[in-house]
């Protein structure tokens, strides 16, 4: 079923784009990667109920469905069951707070169809299913600690908006020739911060915007607190400091210093005050021994001294280690919060607590809900579905628009819908070939007479349309005319044309005149519709073998370059030129290179490739 | 795409171009209606019987695919729902397809489960060897994948274009073999 493989466009940036992954731009009149292009979000909606969602709203509901659940276990929508009341034997109640009354006319729950969770064990269950939905909304939100993710996506976003203005700011200086060394210092620290230097003190009293991350709420203060990042402390810059590479060089090397520390000692070592305090610790030591080691010369020779002074030594180092232990387990304490400060404790207390492991949920289950992370799989719950979007595609090199979805997230229409293959004529080879295979067609025919292979081309557009298919050797007939911009794709300008030239010319029969016939959307095709394969009147049969609706099958007469057994590879390269109506009063000219590599052959010619270049717009 | 030629001895071809192999079994043959240019490989199982079954123009479906309408269970027994296919699906080897529907432009891996109910809609991919969960959604564009399948990722907006020509290609890849000594 691989149509399609291997096929790629060649993009007017240079590179190989798979053909269902190109575009088209019909202002710059030339095939465009995915590369090239620029993508924004046109709409979101949930991917199980199909309702569409403004921004705004995916927002506040973090983009996720305010109807749907997932299940929390294997990520499968959640269906409502409902449970009659003669049926209710078989459901764990004891969770429930419902009395008898409530019970009567059966309960709604939450079940998985896929893997049977089920939220009854949760106690999520009631008579009414929109209680049922707001009961679990409200228990999610109580599982999740939202409010210290919000605050730490809000600081980053603040410290990214900033970055941002004093870039802009900085910009707008330099064009204005305004932007003297210090100015340019103080913007450029920003810059430093991802090598973990700190920030700059202001410089005029009035605070650089960057210089803390702030929080909104109280709840992000008590989560700044408990945070175990190293957040920007007083600077180490000196204000003015001009930015030179040895500055720069100088701040790499302090954060190695600092981060050899972390591999020796541990991670939480290096808060600040205890740093030092360690430091300070080492220092004394070192004092301490070579003090030692300078009496040890004066002294005699006495083992029974030189014994005690050792245990002596042996007890202060000791106590100095069981000082400095203490020391770094403090600061990480400090630092870590509980499941990170000893996980193989939390661990040990989790399969301690539950009887055997498959009671603790997977990685996958805890991070499907980033704000609670529960560990045990009987505290997961339900999760609202995953809102999804459709996308709005533009041109880089001209802001056009080439893709642009339909509103309804259940249609495949596009009200804009500018593909390489809605423009591209589709050429492939029949039947599959390889190098060999060609080789062996070789070798069955006379010396001199051309090998015959299949190659099928379908009409991209709903016209007809004209199609010349020229020799890649050779000027281009004098009728047809470049426009000013255009140009021939030179076979020997790309890197993979250059190492490897066709082998193979590739000429047809009757000047590669015939036509495709226009395509037909398949909601308007005629069920009974004639039998549409018989060849037309005009069509020769040594260039056209076969058709069917838009697609025709036409005859290629392959000669080797080489003398046959000297084929290392097989590669050969056609034109062709197409011509329809459009819509405007002249009719359109485009003509397309296409390169067909035959897999197989020499191994250096990497993998079988067919590139089609879409040579600009002839007149 | 590799031409297949069938002894034409072994296979109908409807007035609509339909080519169904002889060594299908089509339960309730009434109840099916294939609309036009479609195959039906050998070993295949289609539950007529059960409930109607629609296929589009250009399906395939291949070796040892079970086609069964899905059921849902009610107090008065169980009712069976139609099972209906777009233009251009392709069914894979022994898939199992419950579906209530599936859209155009669909390809259903080999050996692919698609449970019950599940309505999967235009321009997807499931790939070999997925289960998808009984009353399942599939939106547009979706590649799904795994058991349970998930998203695993998008198809681009060529896909109908590609899967049409894909579809295209493999009907016509279907030539009856000329009789022997011709
Ligand atoms: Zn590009
Ligand atoms: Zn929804
Ligand atoms: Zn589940
Ligand atoms: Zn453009």
């Amino acid at each position: 079923m691989d149509v399609y493989a291997g096929t790629r466009v060649e993009c007017g940036c240079g590179a190989h784009a798979e053909v269902d992954e190109a575009y088209f731009c019909a202002t710059c009149t030339a095939t465009v990667c995915s590369l090239c292009t620029t993508t924004s979000v046109e709409s979101f909606y949930c991917p199980n109920c199909l309702d569409s969602m403004a921004a705004g709203d995916a927002a506040l509901f973090a983009n996720r469905c305010s109807k749907c659940f997932e299940c929390p276990a294997c990520s499968a929508a959640l269906t409502t069951l409902h449970i009659p009341p003669n049926d209710l034997h078989h459901a764990p109640l004891a969770h429930l707070a419902l009395d008898a009354d409530q019970l009567a006319d059966g309960i709604h729950a939450l079940v998985c169809p896929f893997c049977a969770w089920s939220s009854l064990d949760l106690g999520l269950a009631h008579p009414k299913p929109d209680v049922l939905i707001l009961d679990s909304v409200k228990k999610q939100r109580a599982a999740a600690d939202a409010p210290g993710f919000a605050a730490l996506v809000d600081a980053y976003q603040r410290a990214a908006r900033d970055t941002a203005k004093a870039a802009e700011r900085s910009k707008r200086l330099l064009k204005r020739g305004l932007l003297d060394r210090n100015a340019s210092s103080k913007d450029m620290s920003h810059l430093l911060e991802g090598l973990g230097s700190g920030t700059s003190t202001p410089v005029g009293g009035e605070p650089a915007p960057s210089d803390t991350i702030r929080f909104p709420n109280e709840a992000s203060v008590e989560l700044a607190a408990d945070l175990p990042i190293e957040l920007p402390g007083p600077t180490r810059l000196v204000p003015h400091e001009p930015i030179t590479v040895l500055a720069v060089e100088r701040r790499m090397q302090e954060k190695h210093q600092e981060m050899g520390r972390w591999v020796q000692y541990g991670e939480g070592a290096v808060n600040p005050p205890l740093r030092y305090a360690y430091d300070g610790l080492a220092l004394e030591r070192k004092t301490v021994i070579k003090s030692e080691m300078m009496g040890f010369s004066d002294d005699d020779d006495d083992e029974e001294a030189r014994a005690v002074r050792a245990a002596e030594r042996k007890k202060r180092e000791d106590a100095e280690d069981a000082q400095f232990r203490a020391v770094v387990n403090a600061a990480r304490a400090a630092a870590r919060p509980a499941c990170v400060r000893d996980p193989y404790a939390v661990m040990a207390g989790e399969a301690g607590a539950v009887d055997d492991l498959a009671s603790l949920s997977s990685l996958t289950q805890r991070h499907a809900n980033v704000h609670a992370q529960p560990r045990r799989f009987a505290d997961l719950m339900p999760l609202r579905r995953r809102l999804r979007v459709r996308r709005r595609i533009r041109c880089n090199g001209c802001e056009r628009i080439l893709i642009r979805p339909d509103i309804s997230p259940s249609s495949v229409k596009f009200k804009i819908h500018q593909t390489a293959l809605e423009y591209l004529p589709w050429a492939e080879l029949a039947q599959p070939l390889d190098h060999a295979g060609l080789l062996a067609a070789l070798a069955s025919t006379p010396p001199q007479t051309p090998v015959v292979v299949r190659l099928s081309l379908a009409n991209p557009l709903d016209e007809v349309v004209g199609v010349r298919l020229l020799p890649l050797a050779g000027d281009l007939p004098d009728d047809i005319e470049l426009s000013p911009s255009g140009r021939l794709h030179d076979p020997t300008s790309r890197l993979h044309s250059a190492a490897f030239p066709p082998t193979l010319d590739a000429t047809f029969a009757a000047g590669g005149s015939t036509h495709l016939e226009a395509r037909v959307d398949l909601a308007e095709l005629d069920m009974f519709d004639p039998d549409e394969s018989d060849l037309r009147t005009d069509d020769t049969p040594e260039l056209i073998a076969s058709r069917s609706r838009h697609r025709a099958t036409v005859l290629v007469h392959l000669t080797p370059r080489l003398a046959a057994d000297s084929l290392a590879y097989s590669k050969f390269g056609f034109r062709l030129v197409l011509t329809h109506a459009g819509t405007g009063a002249t009719p359109l000219t485009h003509l397309v290179t296409y390169y067909v590599h035959l897999p197989g052959g020499d191994p250096s010619a990497a993998s079988p490739l067919r590139v089609a270049v879409f040579d600009h717009q002839a007149m | 795409m590799e031409v297949v030629e069938y002894n034409p001895e072994e296979w109908i071809e409807t007035a609509s171009g339909n080519k169904v192999s002889r060594a299908s079994v089509l339960c309730g043959s009434q109840n099916i209606i294939l609309n036009g240019k479609s195959l039906v490989l050998p070993g295949s199982i289609i539950r007529g019987d059960l409930a109607a079954v629609r296929i589009g123009r250009y399906c395939v479906i291949s070796d040892r695919v079970v086609l069964r309408p899905a059921y849902k269970a009610l107090p008065k027994g169980l009712n069976y729902f139609q099972l209906s296919l777009g233009d251009c699906v392709y069914v894979g080897k022994d898939a199992v397809v419950e579906a209530a529907s599936i859209g155009s432009h669909v390809i259903i891996g080999e050996g692919a489960i698609v449970s019950k109910r599940a309505v999967i809609l235009d321009c997807c991919e499931i790939l070999p060897g997925a289960v998808v969960p009984e009353d399942a959604v599939i939106p547009p564009f979706s590649i799904y994948g795994g058991n349970p399948a998930v998203l695993i990722g998008e198809l681009t907006e060529a896909a109908q274009r590609v899967h049409e020509e894909k579809a295209f290609a493999c009907y016509e890849s279907y030539v009856p073999a000329k009789a022997a000594g011709v």
